[in-house]
C-alpha cells in the first residue's frame, strides 16, 4: 500500500468542512474518505483531518481533508486552517432551520480568515430524513445562487452526492490550478508562495463575497 | 456501607472509544487508484466485508466490560485484558476507606502520602467518593445545598439546551450509561451540563465538558457530579471551556515549551513534520492544537484504555493541571524517543495520525504510568511558561491570566496539593 508521504500524486489539495454543530461534517468526510458511515459517533473536539487519494481527468489529487469542531468557541483554534484551505465545504443540516440560516455567518467566517478566491460549495446534508426536512431544495440553491457557489443536497448515511460534491470542490480547484490561478493565494502555487497568506486576508469589514468564487467558473 | 461488589479483581476487558454499531456494507470505490486512510485502520477493516448473518454473531458477541462499556471483538489496541490481584484491591480499599473517614487529617497533615496514594491509583469502588474530597466539591455541595435543583429546575435556554441535547447521543455511546436514547445517563448528562451553563452563563456550555461530566457520571450521581465538573471547570481548568478557550490555547503553548525542554530530540522531530503544503509559511513548528486539544480539553477521556484515563484522573484531581502536561511529555517520550520510531513516521500525516491513534505499547497503564511520573514539572516553571506564553500571545490578557493562576493557587492549597515532588510550596 502507498504511503503516505509517497510524491505519486499530481496535486495536494487542502480541504475543509465548516457548519453547524451536528450538521454531519465527520459524517461526509467518513462516507468520502473511508466509505462508512457510523450510527454511533462522538463530537469534533478542536480539529482533525483525514486523506484522501481521489482521480480526476487523470490527475492524481491528494486530499488533505480538515474537519473542524461546529461549535462557535472553537473558532479560535480552527480559524488558521482555513488559511490553508483551497476549498472549502460549508454544511447545514437540512432537518434544522437554524443550521440553515447561520450559512451566512459562516460565509463571513470564511470571508474573514480564509484566502482570497478559496472555492466554495455549500451542502444541505441529510436528505434521507426527507420526512423531516425543514428547509426547501429551492431555498438552498437559492442562498447559493445569491453567492455565487455551487448547492448539493446529501446524505452521508445514504451515501447520496456525497462524491459528487467532493468531485465538484476538487474539479474547481483543479481548473483554477490548471488555469494557472497563480494570482489567487492558496492555489496550486502554494508550494511556492504560501509565506505570506496570513497576512494578506481580506478585511474583516469587507462586505462583498464576489471573491468567493472567482467568477463563479466551476470548472 | 461501601458498595466493593464490582471490585473483585477478575479479568475485564478495558474500551475506550466508542466503536461502531451499524457499519454499512462498503459501497464500491469511485475511481481512486488507492486509498491511504486506511492504511492505519487496523482493528477494524475487516468489519465492513463481514457478511450479515456473522455480523449478528459479532453483535451477539458484544459484552459489557467493568467499567460499563460495551466491547465488541476485534478492537485489539483500544481494550486490553486486565487481572486486578483481588487481595492488593482489598489492602488498598481498606487504606482508602481510613483515609475517607479520617479526610481532613489526611489532607492537611499527610498531603505526601496521600499524592503516593493517588498516583497509585484509587480503588475502583471509592473512586467516586475519593474524587469529591479531593477536589472539594464535597465541600462545596454541602455549601450549597438545593442550588444544583434549582439550576435544573430553570426553564432550558433554548441556544444552550439545542447544543447539549445533540451531543447527548454522541458522548461515550459505547457506554451502558449512555448508549441509548433518553437513559438514565443521558437524561443526567443533560442536567449537569444544563446546571453547568446556568451556573455559569459566561462560559455557558462547551463541547469538551460533555466527556468530562460524563465520566464523572460513570462514578457518582448527577449533583455530585455537577459539582465535581464545577471544580474543573473553576478551579482545575479555569479558563479552558470559555468561549475564547484562552487558557487551554496557553497550555498548548506550554506543552511546546516543555516538550522542547524536556525531550529536546523529539521536539526537534516534531517540529520538522509540517503541514506538506506550507513549507515556506512563517512557522513555529507542528501546531500542538492539532493532537493536544483532545487530549487536554476533555482530560484524556477519548484518548486513552480506560484503565489508564482513571489512574490518570486520580492523579489529576490531586495534582492538578501539571498531570495533563505530564501525560502529554510520557506519551510523546513512548512514541518517538526511539530513532526507529521517528523514522517510522516520516511525515506530518503519520505523526499526527498516530498521536491520534496511540497504541497500547504507549498507553497501557503498565506503560505509560511510570512514564508519567518521570517527569517531575515545577509548578515555579509552569507559572514562567505561562507568563512568557502569555506576553507573547496574549499579552492583553496578562491581568486574566494572573487570575487564573491566583485561583489555580488557591486551588491547590485547599486541595491539600501543599507538599509538590519538587518540595515547592504551592505558586
Amino acid at each position: 500500500m502507498a504511503r503516505a508521504t509517497d510524491k505519486k500524486y499530481d496535486h495536494l489539495f487542502q480541504l475543509l468542512l465548516c457548519g453547524d454543530s451536528s450538521v454531519g461534517k465527520t459524517c461526509l468526510i467518513s462516507r468520502f474518505a473511508d466509505n462508512e458511515f457510523r450510527h454511533t459517533h462522538i463530537n469534533t473536539i478542536g480539529i482533525d483531518f483525514k486523506l484522501k487519494l481521489f482521480t480526476i481527468r487523470d490527475k492524481k489529487i491528494r486530499m488533505q481533508i480538515w474537519d473542524t469542531a461546529g461549535q462557535e468557541r472553537y473558532e479560535t483554534l480552527t480559524a488558521q486552517y482555513y488559511r490553508k484551505a483551497q476549498g472549502i465545504i460549508l454544511v447545514y443540516d437540512i432537518t434544522r432551520e437554524e443550521t440553515f440560516r447561520n450559512v451566512t455567518k459562516w460565509l463571513r467566517n470564511i470571508e474573514d480568515h480564509g484566502v482570497k478566491g478559496v472555492k466554495i460549495i455549500l451542502i444541505g446534508n441529510k436528505v434521507d430524513l426527507e420526512s423531516e426536512r425543514k428547509i426547501s431544495t429551492r431555498h438552498g440553491q437559492k442562498l447559493a445562487n445569491q453567492h455565487n457557489i455551487k448547492f448539493f443536497e446529501t446524505s452521508a448515511w445514504k451515501d447520496i452526492n456525497v462524491t459528487e460534491a467532493f468531485t465538484e470542490l476538487a474539479e474547481q480547484i483543479l481548473a483554477k490550478v490548471e488555469s494557472g490561478g497563480g494570482r489567487d493565494r492558496g492555489s496550486s502555487s502554494i508550494r511556492e508562495s504560501a509565506i505570506k497568506l496570513h497576512e494578506q486576508q481580506p478585511t474583516p469589514a469587507t462586505k462583498s463575497h464576489g471573491g468567493c468564487c472567482s467568477g463563479g467558473s466551476s470548472n | 456501607m461501601v458498595d466493593v461488589s464490582n471490585s473483585k479483581g477478575g479479568t475485564v476487558l478495558v474500551s475506550i472509544q466508542p466503536v461502531s454499531s451499524d457499519l454499512l456494507p462498503p459501497q464500491p470505490n469511485i475511481e481512486e487508484g488507492w486509498d491511504i486512510v486506511a492504511e492505519d485502520g487496523g482493528a477494524q477493516t475487516d468489519e465492513p466485508t463481514t457478511p450479515r448473518a456473522e455480523r449478528k454473531e459479532i453483535q451477539d458477541k458484544e459484552k459489557e466490560d467493568h467499567y460499563g462499556f460495551i466491547v465488541r471483538p476485534g478492537d485489539d489496541q483500544l481494550h486490553y485484558d486486565a487481572t486486578d490481584d483481588a487481595k492488593k484491591v482489598r489492602e488498598r480499599e481498606q487504606k482508602w476507606l481510613k483515609m475517607i473517614t479520617n479526610w481532613k487529617d489526611w489532607s492537611d497533615n499527610k498531603s505526601t502520602r496521600l499524592k503516593e496514594r493517588c498516583r497509585k491509583g484509587i480503588p475502583d469502588s471509592l473512586r467516586g467518593r475519593a474524587w469529591m474530597l479531593l477536589s472539594g466539591a464535597n465541600e462545596l455541595m454541602e455549601q450549597n445545598a438545593g442550588v444544583f435543583e434549582e439550576l435544573v429546575s430553570r426553564e432550558d435556554n433554548d441556544v444552550v439546551i439545542h447544543v447539549i441535547d445533540k451531543d447527548l447521543a454522541r458522548t461515550f455511546p459505547s457506554h451502558v450509561l449512555f448508549a441509548e436514547k433518553g437513559s438514565q445517563g443521558q437524561r443526567d448528562l443533560r442536567l449537569v451540563l444544563k446546571a453547568y451553563a446556568f451556573y455559569n452563563e459566561k462560559t455557558g456550555y462547551c463541547q469538551a465538558m460533555a466527556p468530562v461530566a460524563a465520566t464523572l457520571l460513570m462514578h457518582m450521581p448527577a449533583n455530585q457530579a455537577f459539582w465535581c465538573l464545577v471544580q474543573i471547570c473553576e478551579q482545575y481548568l479555569p479558563g479552558y471551556y470559555s468561549p475564547g478557550l484562552h487558557a487551554f490555547q496557553i497550555d498548548a503553548l506550554i506543552l511546546k515549551d516543555l516538550l522542547a525542554k524536556q525531550l529536546p530530540v523529539v521536539a526537534q522531530f516534531l517540529d520538522s513534520k509540517l503541514p506538506p503544503t506550507n513549507p515556506n509559511e512563517v512557522h513555529k513548528g507542528l501546531d500542538p492544537v492539532l493532537y493536544c486539544t483532545e487530549w487536554f480539553m476533555s482530560i484524556f477521556s477519548r484518548s486513552l484504555p480506560w484503565r489508564s484515563v482513571l489512574r490518570v484522573w486520580d492523579m489529576f484531581f490531586f495534582e492538578g493541571v501539571k498531570v495533563l502536561f505530564k501525560v502529554a511529555l510520557a506519551i510523546m517520550s513512548l512514541s518517538f524517543s526511539k530513532p526507529k520510531q521517528r523514522e517510522e513516521c516520516p511525515g506530518f500525516f503519520e505523526v499526527t495520525q498516530k498521536l491520534r491513534n496511540l497504541p497500547l505499547s504507549v498507553t497501557h497503564e503498565g506503560i505509560l504510568l511510570p512514564e508519567i511520573l518521570r517527569f517531575p514539572i515545577h509548578n515555579q516553571e509552569l507559572k514562567k511558561f505561562h507568563f512568557q506564553q502569555a506576553d507573547v500571545h496574549f499579552s492583553e490578557e496578562r491581568a486574566r491570566i494572573m487570575e487564573m493562576q491566583a485561583r489555580r493557587s488557591q486551588a491547590r492549597k485547599s486541595f491539600s496539593t501543599l507538599s509538590e515532588a519538587t518540595s515547592e510550596g504551592p505558586d
